[in-house]
């Protein structure tokens, strides 16, 4: 989950209110965004991935000014009609095919926290929305430094600008494989000849997406009027992207927003809202309440989502930013948080459900008391083990074993026996006292055609008496109040001593073995004295998956 | 007051005036040495006899020291060999070999001899001083013998000093002693009042040693609980593989193909085949269509093929609830789910789950809240709160926030919604479904006051047999 750190005085100055630090931050809470940390001076909050609005401190405080009802602006803001073209060169469909963009002007100049923000929200929207910036990326461009029509359009490797933080030109080739920025998203463009640029009027290259921007037309605190362009390789990502960079600017002053001609498309087209009918008896049935009609606007308002009542039914106005919001069920969501949780009174069920434990774990149980009573204390281990204590300490060959596409750590397998863990355990409990036994109840994997999963029971046992006699007794005493007994068959096996092994055997099949840890493995483990152990396979034995 | 027939003995040869000596004492009881040494140990915690430790310092012969006992002074040697007739200087070096130097030094310091040196040979004369017949230093010697002696028997201290300059005659050690004396009279006739019948009376206050004692696992205790606490709610408890197809997984929750969630530093891919009917195909052609119109891509069948372990147990639930048709039912799955992770002390890359599902015509989201403050307040949790939140499969969201008492802070335990339609729909479910989950670990801490994960895996026989019950 993404984070942000706001700063509370300055959050507060957004606001323009006073309000109490304690119920600024209950106030957060009840939007839904988790607190990490907080001190004197600022809160650290996470919000959720489908909030991109959420990346900036202007956004915030956008939502909890409507949500405090200290002001019920929505984002279904006006495009005005302008002259503004860009035309698209048919060549960027092959390597990033869709460009979006729109002109803001304001009457003030940006300040530095004003575009100190705007740079954490493109960060947060490209590595979000954007995928790293593969699905979509952003150019912020001082829009009085540019002359229009722009051309979206391609330029050969050797193509030369001057590039963001820099004072000389260098080629696309120059940048792709010197600059930091260049060797990250290197990888985003084809291996063509030819690369996407945005070039102005008079022929000035203003962007290298989705790289890096000119260094022409950087914003600075002298910016006031701003493009933003959006290139991306599908038109819904790159207007989604555009929307809330359009919402978050709206929220920063009173900025004007300008269409653009994108080819033969008009933008503004593109940021039409949409309205969703709503049930009030769908919305009282989920959350169980009685809500009025005016109830449910007055809290989707609260979200700065405009609604009104048409024969019994509430209208909802969606603006373009609000594209998380999928359907009627979102809308609940959001007229919960308007509502407030702490207005919701938890209420048992009325129900004729009878519980009950599934049948593997009633075995599960039995047999764990078994064990317990036969003085043996249940270990957990995890399925995921590190192979050089399944195989190499054990002497056995890896055999079948199950692959990871990838793992962070790739000398981890999957366990097909519990005994390794269970000697580890035993390697690792040196200091303690003897006599030492130890069960487990666990799952295992087994490479056939596909991986099949079997629930085992291994047992171990540490001190000076354990040999294969005492773990024989224990395997056979286990399984009698199950009806259950054994054959056992020599077997010579690398982790048993030679003549101090079988397998366990049961109408004929294998199904476990026991025998006495051998010389060299308990070397290798540490483990100074004696051990015995057995494990058998439950599943097909005592039940089935 | 009780008494073992042990402390009995050892306070029968005690007195409260005189310590005795440990070894004196294991003499007198005739006891042997560990039933004096526990003896000992019950009456000093009873405080009847208090135990002084000393250090005492012996003093024996050193090898020259021996010969000189067998066979005199290198000085007595000499003057027995000049006693008659003096000898040549040289003459009596080989006859004394090694004791020469000392002989001639000491008997010259003590005036018994005199050196005359002649111009071919030098002489050695009786002296001016006779010697005594035994000196102080030649009485020390006979009187430590063989013998190992305290230094604080030895009076002459003079001889003693002397001794000790010359070379490897003499060797110290010292030993530490234990001494016990009786703090108080106790009259033992007076205690046989207790003796009743036959049978020995013992001492049923002491302390005793205890029993390694054989349990379940600390997190099989709270997983038990979860689970009878479920149960006892009208839960039943669904099983499943550990291995999923992304579909169950993944797409059948709403998760786009492109979610960070199902990046490979999230999720554990497995490079093996994958099931041949892991779904109907009306299961498959509903969820790809809702993806693809939901949210823009084009659903691909090979990535709900991938195998994984799975991330959440909804999986196993909600294809239950879809192949079951069940439309009033109460279920929860309890087991172990994967992240590809780097464990550290809050995260593991495997650990368990509890995630519950109520499915049924009437309900709603405070019937949620309702079961979820009931679970806690019976699995022990009493401080909670309901705060929204967001997850992908559930619309509304919220989470259990518990009150932390130790770090006063307020932290999420469970997670709970109701189950989009998105999910619902295209397995052909009407009926509304709640849901709520959380990890095991992260309550386990909590309860055990534990702060590091990775010490429930780690099974120390120390934790394992001393955890506390909750």
């Amino acid at each position: 989950m993404p984070v942000i750190t706001l700063n509370l005085p300055r959050l507060k100055t957004l606001i323009g209110q006073t309000i109490k630090t304690k119920d600024l931050i209950e106030s957060l809470t009840a939007l839904g965004l988790d607190i990490e940390e907080q001190n004197q001076t600022y809160v650290k909050i996470e919000y959720s991935p489908n909030r991109p609005d959420y990346a900036t401190d202007f956004g915030i405080a956008s939502a909890l000014k409507s949500f405090l009802q200290l002001d019920s602006k929505t984002y279904d803001f006006k495009i005005v009609q302008s002259d503004y073209k860009i035309k698209i060169d048919q060549n960027v469909k092959k390597i990033r095919p869709y460009l979006s963009a729109i002109v803001a002007k304001s009457s003030t100049n940006l300040n530095n926290d004003d575009i100190k923000q705007l740079i954490t929200l493109q960060e947060d929207l490209h590595n979000g929305l954007g995928k790293k910036r593969s699905k979509a990326s952003i150019g912020l461009h001082d829009l009085d430094k540019l002359s229009f029509p722009l051309l979206y359009t391609t330029a050969k490797r050797s193509h030369k600008f001057v590039p963001l933080g820099k004072s000389s030109e260098f080629t696309l080739t120059n940048i792709l494989n010197q600059f930091d920025i260049g060797e990250k998203y290197n990888h985003l463009l084809p291996n063509n000849t030819y690369l996407t640029i945005i070039k102005d009027h008079e022929g000035k290259t203003i962007s290298f997406p989705p790289i890096i921007n000119s260094a022409y037309t950087t914003i600075t605190n002298k910016t006031r009027n701003i493009l933003i362009e959006v290139t991306a390789t599908d038109d819904i990502t790159a207007n989604d992207v555009l929307s809330i960079l359009v919402s978050t600017i709206c929220s920063i002053s009173n900025y004007k927003f300008y269409n653009i001609k994108i080819g033969d498309n008009n933008i503004s087209s593109q940021f039409r809202s949409r309205k969703i009918t709503l049930d009030v008896q769908f919305v009282n049935n989920i959350l169980g309440l009685q809500m009025s009609e005016n109830q449910i606007v007055e809290s989707l308002q609260k979200n700065r989502l405009y609604s009104y009542i048409q024969n019994g039914k509430i209208i909802c106005t969606i603006p373009r930013s609000r594209f998380d919001i999928l359907g009627k069920i979102d809308l609940v969501e959001e007229i919960l948080i308007g509502h407030g949780l702490q207005n919701l009174q938890p209420e048992l069920p009325s129900s004729n459900n009878l519980g009950n434990k599934s049948h593997i774990t009633k075995y599960l149980e039995s047999l764990t008391m078994i064990m317990i009573g036969l003085g043996y204390n249940e270990v957990l281990n995890q399925s995921l083990i590190d192979k050089r204590i399944h195989y190499t300490l054990t002497q056995t060959k890896p055999n079948n074993l199950i692959k990871f596409k990838e793992s962070l750590n790739r000398n981890y397998i999957l366990r097909n026996s519990i005994t390794p863990s269970l000697l580890y355990n035993i390697s690792k409990n040196i200091h303690n006292s003897y006599p030492q036994k130890l069960f487990e109840l666990g799952t295992i994997f087994m490479k056939s055609n596909l991986i099949e999963e079997n629930i085992n029971l291994a047992c171990i046992q540490a001190d000076q008496s354990a040999n294969f006699t005492a773990i024989k007794s224990t395997l056979q005493s286990i399984f009698k109040p199950f009806g259950i007994s054994f054959k056992t068959q020599r077997i010579s096996s690398p982790i048993f001593s030679y003549g101090h092994a079988a397998s366990i055997i049961f109408n004929s099949n294998v199904i476990g073995v026991i025998g006495e840890i051998s010389k060299d493995v308990l070397h290798n483990f540490k483990i100074r004295v004696p051990v015995a152990s057995f494990e058998i396979k439950l599943t097909g034995l005592l039940f089935e998956n | 007051m009780i008494l073992h027939p042990i402390e009995k003995r050892i306070i029968k040869s005690l007195s409260t005036k005189t310590p005795l000596k440990f070894d004196m004492l294991l003499h007198k009881t005739k006891l042997t040495k560990d039933q004096l040494h526990r003896g000992i140990e019950w009456l000093k915690l009873k405080t009847l006899v208090n135990v002084i430790t000393t250090q005492e310092i012996f003093v024996s012969l050193d090898t020259n020291a021996l010969s000189a006992y067998r066979e005199g002074l290198p000085e007595r040697k000499l003057i027995k060999l000049i006693d008659t007739t003096p000898l040549d200087l040289k003459k009596l070096k080989n006859i004394l070999k090694s004791d020469f130097g000392a002989a001639i030094a000491k008997a010259k310091e003590n005036n018994w001899i005199d050196i005359v040196s002649g111009s071919k040979n030098t002489i050695v004369n009786i002296g001016k001083v006779k010697p005594p017949a035994i000196t102080q230093e030649e009485k020390l010697i006979s009187y430590i013998g063989k013998k190992t002696i305290s230094y604080n028997k030895i009076l002459d201290t003079k001889s003693l000093e002397s001794l000790k300059k010359r070379p490897n005659f003499l060797k110290y050690n010292s030993v530490k002693s234990k001494s016990i004396i009786l703090n108080k009279k106790i009259n033992l006739d007076e205690l046989k009042d207790s003796k009743q019948n036959n049978n020995r009376v013992i001492d049923v206050e002491s302390d005793v040693p205890l029993f390694n004692i054989a349990r379940i696992h600390p997190l099989r205790a709270i997983i038990n609980d979860i689970r009878n606490t479920l149960v006892s709610f009208g839960f039943s408890e669904i099983q499943g593989t550990l291995i999923q197809p992304s579909f169950w997984n993944f797409d059948a929750l709403f998760t786009p193909q492109n979610h960070p969630a199902r990046d490979m530093q999230d999720t554990f891919y497995l490079d093996e085949p994958s099931e041949n009917n892991m779904a109907t195909i009306r299961q498959i052609k509903n969820i790809s269509s809702i993806h693809e119109q939901k949210w823009h891509y084009e659903w691909k069948l090979s990535e709900a093929k991938k195998m994984t372990l799975r991330t959440h147990t909804t999986c196993i639930t909600m294809k239950h609830i879809a192949n079951q048709k069940l439309k009033n039912a109460k279920i929860f799955s309890l087991g172990r789910v994967f992240r590809n992770e780097k464990p550290n002390y809050k995260h593991l890359a495997e650990f368990h789950q509890i995630e519950g599902l109520v499915i049924g015509e009437n309900i709603n989201l405070r019937h949620l809240m309702g079961i979820q403050q009931e679970f806690c307040k019976r699995i022990g949790i009493k401080k909670i709160k309901f705060w929204p939140t967001f997850f992908p499969y559930t619309e509304p969201s919220l989470q259990t926030m518990v009150y932390n008492e130790n770090t006063g802070k307020w932290i999420e335990l469970f997670g709970m919604g109701i189950i989009r339609p998105e999910v619902t729909n295209p397995l052909g479910i009407k009926t509304p479904i709640l849901a709520f989950g959380g990890g095991i670990e992260r309550l386990a801490m909590l309860k055990y006051m534990i702060d590091d994960v990775r010490e429930f895996y780690i099974n120390d026989l120390t934790l394992l047999r001393n955890f506390k019950c909750l």
